[in-house]
């Protein structure tokens, strides 16, 4: 069973991703923080990342840039979810190591359509 | 180009949104439970005979197993306490935005976040935290949409949150 770590500081959004990802067959863990899922990640590297942007303490991009230097952490499939959608982010967040954009809000489709296309279903 | 940051009350209303979106794909696995065991007690109603009751005992049974799966009452509950605090935010916002300077929006904010009773109970770091997103919010509505002035909205307001579950509010 693959896992995916979801972060995000919304504990609103960590509840439904994890239902519908669950349904989809993943093993879910959360990180409220970008700090959080980096010790989380190190301590056991997850399949693939759900990944907020603004976030207190680290942000999702300051959390992926510190993934994608490790050797482990270049493995996973991370997808950006949120708010941010101008152009300048998406470029952004895909140069630092993403690989797919899911803008908020988003729904059970939306997921399991940029999941398949990443290749993390 | 510089872009400016979505601010906090957009991604609450993201969650909003989020949360409606699922709760409308719950209530679909729903009805679609309901409308096959409607067609399979249909089916076993039509078979008849003696062991027609523990059949249609047995599909409720199932049907109110998959229903408790589905959780739907835990999504609801969360739905209720994602829209209270969309409307607390927003209406600290409009507070904030409509006030003549930042010194009246801290005023103004107290009473609009919180009751009368759970003022006087107020603590320091709280009070601090207030002030700071009215300063904050004001100056970033007003001529300064600055990532300081979005961050210090967003830290104060974890604070005020915490404060308010404090008191019982469930957002």
């Amino acid at each position: 069973m693959k896992t995916c770590l979801v972060v995000d500081d919304s504990k609103v959004v960590r509840m439904v991703a994890r239902k519908i990802l669950e349904e989809l067959g993943f093993t879910v863990v959360e990180a409220e923080d970008g700090q959080i899922a980096l010790d989380k990640s190190m301590d056991a590297m997850p399949d693939v990342v759900l990944l907020d942007w603004n976030m207190p303490v680290m942000s999702g991009i300051e959390y992926l840039r510190a993934l994608r230097v490790t050797e482990e952490g270049k493995r996973p499939i991370v997808i950006f979810c949120t708010t941010e959608n101008d152009l300048a982010h998406i470029q952004e967040g895909i140069a630092a190591g993403a690989n797919e954009y899911i803008m908020k809000p988003f729904d059970s489709d939306i997921i399991q359509s940029k999941f398949a296309q990443t290749g993390a279903i | 180009m510089q872009f400016r940051h979505h601010h906090l009350i957009e991604e609450a209303k993201a969650e909003v949104d989020v949360v409606y979106e699922e709760v409308k794909r719950i209530e679909g696995q729903l009805l679609s439970v309901e409308r096959e065991f409607g067609s399979r007690v249909a089916e076993t109603r039509q078979t008849n005979g003696a062991r027609m009751a523990d059949k249609i005992e047995t599909l409720t049974l199932e049907r109110d197993a998959r229903k408790r799966e589905i959780d739907a009452p835990a999504l609801y509950m969360l739905e209720k306490s994602t829209l209270e605090r969309f409307a607390v935010l927003t209406s600290a916002f409009s507070t904030v935005c409509l006030s003549a300077d930042a010194a009246q929006a801290a005023r103004d904010l107290r009473s609009v976040v919180f009751r009368p009773g759970e003022i006087d109970d107020l603590d320091a770091a709280v009070k601090t935290a207030l002030d700071r997103f009215a300063a904050s919010l004001w100056a970033y509505a007003v001529d300064d949409a600055s990532a300081e002035n979005d961050r210090a909205v967003r830290e104060s307001w974890l604070v005020i949150e915490e404060a308010l579950r404090g008191f019982g509010r469930a957002i």
